[in-house]
């Protein structure tokens, strides 16, 4: 396949330049400038060094690594032996076993969090944190690892063939052969792990947290800006280096995944796999309990508590963030496809909100826009539309996904029948994506549902979502108040799953 | 009518096409025949305007089309690999270069049908195009360029990879379509005993 013409590409080009304007324009102005101005306002040298000699600051930075390694460890033991199992057998209740591990990703940190509280009630936060950790990424693993080990099961039948059991079969095809899967997965769920919020804060209380929670507790509880500047540079700086030194190069080897390979798994087998993925039904179990029971009685009291005022809020924002994210994630997949040499800059900028965390996020608008015209900070639409932006990345990368079915062909045949460049655009391109943008909406939406970082640093009385009100409930003694929080977090629990399900798609 | 005057094509130091001249009468089918690798695709596209060429020019109807960009030239091109839009049906990829001139609805209607009824698939006008054979996918991709009545009509290797009892039949009704558009037809192929077949001029690359 050849290129085409100068003055098709010229004209190509323009729109997808065009189409950037906005996604740089959102994220200079909501990401960069604020980032930027809090560091130059607020960081010292001196306090820099004197900051890391601080007892408290290297155990946070000490705690923030061990947990992050220990939590990805973890995911990726349970999360490639599951990735391999889906890949290559067939078995009664698959999708609804697959979704229960892969739909936990787009559940609300604080409701995970509590859940794994209450199981085990206070003790070893190091611990509990490290296994909600791997609860949520789980999901990240298979869903990565799981099309790499499909495109190689010619070789894992060829190894049957040959003798080879099921977890020789595992450690000498799968693992090897998805390496570079299983190390982009690894990465994915560092960073995850290490920005982890929510989590972390519920869990850690005041003995275990790390450098994200830190910042929160400097920034805003304390008003230290400058250490909390200080832990953020740290914190962006590691994890730009984790991310180049071990961001592995494209897939070794890749085949088309022969369909004909699937095996049906045995019956005790099937049990063994269904009480795995059931084990992922546990914390929504503790939680829907924990809102019905209270000192060995059952009761609704908690859930004749809530507030739908609340609850509308956070489904208008949901709504809100998911059509934004719709726009930018758009937006950037028509950037980041027609710009030609500048598609990698693009794609570089619009890729600064995974690098910055949503709590330095909300502390930069925080710290940014707070006086005269700039004041944005009771703004109703902020909340939503920072959602949006924590919510792109995942956006643009289910629409791109669905874009892979298009080749230059497909243009080139739009454009012999007599579409232009924007036409062609808007029909082939967009006309692709378009089966996949409900589903890319609906995740969009979940994860604004779910949000609780850059929320809880941003939101009002006025703009409070559903998890900073549970949060906020669970950290209030008494009985009503638990029982309120719980029927909550079940209500956002039922929310996120069903919009989950609807989809039909167990790939979340 | 088409021609093809002095066009030559090369990315970077390697040299495609040199200096190929020729001339399409309306309601013409000419063969451009020769290996793989010999540069047929690409004066396709060449003359389709998604590729320029170093030197040369390309005339429709005698009129200087270099300029042109490839949706206004009026020149449809039948992919090797049909290039069918994956989330349209049959009926909606005939339509697509029709919808680009705004016919207006019934008219768009009654010629997606013709087409549907000429290449004999309306069985498959609602399907979903990668749900079809090899076979089925080239007769969606000729009716689907032949919609907005080109003047001239480019084909890619329409039949390679068909087996011969479908090769037989796509071949007759693409045929008798192609002389009813009374367009100019370039057919690419590396068959000779093909090229005679479909061809009243045939130009070896």
């Amino acid at each position: 396949m050849v290129g085409i013409s100068g003055l098709t590409v010229r004209r190509f080009q323009r729109i997808g330049l065009i189409a950037a304007v906005p996604v740089l324009l959102t994220v200079v102005v909501l990401i960069l400038w604020p980032a930027t101005n809090i560091v130059i306002r607020y960081f010292r040298w001196d306090h820099f060094t004197s900051a890391f000699s601080d007892e408290r600051i290297q155990r946070v930075l000490w705690i923030s690594v061990t947990q992050a390694t220990l939590s990805t460890a973890l995911a990726v033991l349970i999360g490639v032996p599951l990735a391999s199992l889906f890949a290559k057998h067939q078995f009664p209740g698959k999708r609804f076993a697959s979704a229960l591990v892969t739909v936990p990703f787009v559940l609300p940190s604080v409701v995970v969090a509590i859940a794994a509280l209450s199981l085990s009630g206070g003790k070893r936060p190091l611990l509990t944190i490290v296994v909600a950790h791997a609860f949520f990424n789980v999901a990240v693993v298979v869903r990565i690892v799981r099309p790499s080990i499909a495109s190689n099961t010619t070789f894992d039948n060829a190894a049957t063939t040959l003798g080879a059991g099921a977890l020789k079969r595992l450690m000498q095809i799968d693992v090897p052969l998805a390496r570079h899967s299983i190390q982009n997965a690894a990465v994915v769920t560092f960073i995850f792990c290490f920005t982890s919020y929510g989590v972390v804060r519920i869990i850690g209380g005041l003995s275990t947290t790390t450098t994200e929670v830190e910042i929160y507790t400097r920034a805003i509880q304390l008003g230290d800006m400058s250490t909390a500047v200080a832990l953020a540079l740290v914190q962006t700086f590691f994890l730009a280096v984790v991310t180049l030194v071990f961001r592995p190069a494209a897939e070794a080897f890749r085949f088309k995944p022969s369909t004909t390979a699937i095996r049906q798994l045995r019956p005790l087998s099937v049990v063994g796999v269904w009480v795995a993925c059931g084990l992922f039904l546990v914390p929504s179990a503790v939680i829907v309990l924990k809102s019905l029971r209270s000192r060995g009685n059952w009761t609704t009291a908690g859930w004749e508590q809530i507030d739908l005022g609340i609850v509308l809020r956070s489904l208008t924002f949901a709504a809100t963030a998911s059509i934004l994210s719709l726009l930018l994630a758009g937006l950037l997949m028509v950037a980041t496809t027609h710009s030609g040499a500048t598609s990698r800059l693009i794609s570089a900028i619009a890729s600064i909100p995974i690098a910055v965390s949503a709590i330095v996020l909300g502390v930069g608008i925080v710290a940014t826009f707070n006086s005269g015209w700039l004041d944005i900070r009771g703004a109703m639409w902020l909340v939503p539309t920072m959602h949006a932006i924590v919510a792109t990345p995942i956006t643009f990368r289910i629409l791109r996904a669905s874009l892979d079915t298009i080749t230059s062909d497909h243009r080139a045949a739009a454009a012999t029948l007599g579409a232009s460049p924007l036409r062609t655009i808007m029909t082939v391109d967009l006309g692709a994506v378009r089966r996949s943008a409900l589903y890319a909406g609906i995740v969009s939406g979940c994860v604004s549902l779910g949000e609780f970082g850059a929320t809880s640093v941003l939101a009002r009385d006025s703009s409070r979502t559903i998890p900073i009100e549970i949060s906020r409930l669970l950290g209030k003694p008494g009985d009503l108040n638990q029982l309120h929080g719980y029927a909550l977090a079940t209500l956002l629990l039922l929310i996120i799953s069903t919009a989950m399900f609807s989809t039909g798609r167990s790939d979340a | 009518m088409l021609e093809v005057r002095g066009v030559s094509v090369s990315f970077g130091d390697v040299e495609i096409l040199r200096d190929v001249s020729f001339m399409v009468s309306d309601a013409q089918t000419v063969a451009l025949l020769g290996p793989s690798g010999v540069g047929k695709s690409t004066l396709l596209r060449v003359i389709a305007g998604l590729v320029d060429p170093n030197t040369g020019d390309i005339f429709i109807n005698a009129k200087d089309v270099g300029r042109v960009a490839p949706h206004r030239r009026g020149v449809g091109l039948v992919f090797q690999d049909n290039a069918l839009l994956p989330h349209l049906t049959v009926r909606s990829n005939i339509a697509y270069g029709l919808r680009q001139k705004r016919v207006p609805k019934r008219d768009r209607e009654r010629r997606v049908a013709d087409l549907l009824n000429m290449m004999r698939i309306e069985h498959l006008a609602d399907r979903k195009v990668d749900t079809l054979s090899g076979g089925e996918a080239k007769r969606v991709a000729v009716a689907r360029t032949l919609a907005p009545e080109p003047h001239v009509v480019l084909l890619d290797e329409p039949l390679t990879g068909l087996d011969s009892e479908i090769y037989e039949s796509v071949i007759t009704d693409l045929t008798s379509a192609l002389k009813k558009s009374q367009a100019s037809v370039v057919w690419v192929t590396h068959n000779l005993t093909e090229a005679k077949r479909v061809a009243s001029a045939i130009i070896h690359l």
